[in-house]
Order: C-alpha cells, then sequence, then structure tokens
C-alpha cells in the first residue's frame, strides 16, 4: 500500500513574547443542531492537507437553510472549558473532545435548554481567549450532552448555575473554525 | 448590484456582526464581496460600473476573479478591468470553473 505523506515538515517554534491567555469568552459561544444545517464542512483529509495548521482547520463556512443558524450562548465568567483526551489504543486512537460551562442560574429557560437539546447532535463554536474558535461536534460525530447539574448553590458565595458539558469522538482534536458564523433570523 | 442571501453573519475575521436584512452601502458590501471568508455575495450587471469607479487595483481584480463562483461572474470583473495578466488569471479561472 502507497502511504502518502501531503504534510510538509515544519519546526515547532514559538515565540516567546506571543500572546497565549487560557480561557474561553463567555459571550462568543454558538450553537446548532446537526439536522439544521445545509452543509457542514470538514477539516481536509489528511491526505490532502498541506500544513499542520491546515490539517486542523475548517475554513468553512457552514451553511443553513434560512431563517435556520447558530444561536448564542452566555455563560458564566470564567467556567467555560474546550478539551481534548486522546484515547484508545495505539494504531487506533481517537479524540474526546468536549466543551463544558455554567449557565447563570437554573430557571425554567436554562432547563428548557436541555430538556429540548440533551438527546439532539449538535455542533459548538467556542471562542477563546485569543481568539481561536474551537469546534465540537461535526456531520458524522455531533456534540451529545453528557453533563448537566443544575444547583441553586448552598449559600451565600455559592455559584447559582447549570453546568453543562457536551462530548464528541473524533479522530482528531477539536478543529479550529475560520469561516463566517451564519446566525439564525429570528421570526419578526 | 450586489446579491446577498439575506442572514445574520459573524464573520470572526473582520471582527463585525452583519445583518444583511437591512439596507447596507456599497462600500460595505464591497468590503463583504472582497473578503474570500464570505460566499454568500455576487455581482450583477450593475455593479460593472460602481466598481469601475472604485479604480480596484489589479491584485483586488484577480483575487475577486479566483474567488468567483461562476463564469458569468467573471466575466463582469473582466469588465471592470481588463489587463494582460488579469485575462491570463480569468481565462484559467474559467477553465477550472468549467471543467
Amino acid at each position: 500500500m502507497d502511504c502518502v505523506d501531503t504534510i510538509n515538515t515544519e519546526n515547532m517554534d514559538y515565540c516567546p513574547d506571543q500572546e497565549n491567555a487560557a480561557g474561553i469568552s463567555p459571550v462568543e459561544i454558538y450553537a446548532a443542531r446537526v439536522s439544521d444545517f445545509l452543509a457542514i464542512i470538514e477539516p481536509p483529509k489528511l491526505s490532502v492537507a498541506t500544513t499542520l495548521e491546515g490539517a486542523a482547520t475548517i475554513v468553512g463556512p457552514h451553511t443553513f437553510t434560512p431563517p435556520k443558524g447558530f444561536f448564542k450562548i452566555s455563560v458564566l465568567p470564567e467556567t467555560g472549558i474546550v478539551e481534548t483526551a486522546n484515547e484508545g489504543e495505539k494504531g487506533s486512537k481517537s479524540n474526546r473532545n468536549s466543551f463544558g460551562a455554567t449557565l447563570p442560574g437554573v430557571g425554567a429557560r436554562n432547563k428548557g435548554f436541555v430538556r429540548k437539546y440533551q438527546n439532539v447532535g449538535m455542533i459548538f463554536l467556542v471562542t477563546d481567549l485569543n481568539g481561536i474558535i474551537h469546534q465540537i461536534g461535526s456531520k458524522v460525530s455531533p456534540a451529545y450532552l453528557s453533563e448537566a447539574t443544575p444547583s441553586t448553590g448552598v449559600k451565600g458565595g455559592d455559584v447559582n448555575g447549570m453546568p453543562i458539558k457536551f462530548e464528541d469522538v473524533q479522530a482528531y482534536p477539536a478543529p479550529v473554525y475560520t469561516g463566517t458564523i451564519t446566525e439564525f433570523t429570528p421570526a419578526v | 448590484m450586489f446579491t446577498v442571501i439575506q442572514g445574520i453573519y459573524y464573520i470572526p475575521d473582520l471582527g463585525k456582526r452583519i445583518d444583511t436584512r437591512t439596507e447596507l452601502s456599497n462600500e460595505q458590501l464591497l468590503e463583504l464581496y472582497e473578503y474570500k471568508l464570505f460566499p454568500f455575495i455576487t455581482i450583477t450587471e450593475k455593479a460593472v460600473p460602481f466598481l469601475k469607479k472604485q479604480k480596484l487595483t489589479d491584485k483586488r481584480i484577480a483575487s475577486l476573479i479566483l474567488q468567483a463562483k461562476t463564469v458569468e461572474e467573471v466575466n463582469l470583473l473582466l469588465e471592470v478591468k481588463s489587463t494582460k495578466a488579469i485575462k491570463t488569471i480569468a481565462e484559467t479561472k474559467i477553465i477550472a470553473l468549467e471543467s
């Protein structure tokens, strides 16, 4: 079998004066049901990508049939995280990507959100504090709710909110999305 | 002049949230048209005089031709400006679109 390697070899060097902040934006989070998309763009195949960056980037854009589109989610500041856990045996590795955050409060809208989306395949676009947009979920492996633990808190100083977590499993770590983000069009 | 698919878009690179259901100026539409990651816009024949007035450089016209989605769009851009280099790029693009 002929193995194809299209990715050029490159150095992995970094500049110490580059900004590299930890955390995600509590306001720049987009979500949509996989069933709402017209077209979902995948990262390039490893046999097509020519750079390391290109191998983990979705140029996009994902498209919808109007009025469908991404809806925005705001979360409590400094509660959100995008993580990837590389797992599996050598030769058949996969990546469990997740987005977790705490929705403010335990009101009816948050509970309705969990009720509506707890069994639904989703795609999330989550912006980190460096402005990089990470995608959780894909056409073939959507992100599903894996955790929702609403709590009023016990006493002053506790968090009153709803921690949620959505996870997918992909062949690759959560890719970077650089395309235009189409938002849903609200009914007038 | 410009035809845009109606909707609300967030363009991360430009840091702009654009609602194309509202009226946008021709300058705003030109900015969107030139942005290669915004494929929801195209031009009609009426755009040609406006684009001519903008005195776009060869490089900008060439970029627009390279990201054109139809042969008709390439031909309209050639009406805006068609130096020898631009014609060569347009010919290559038309071959790619027709293949």
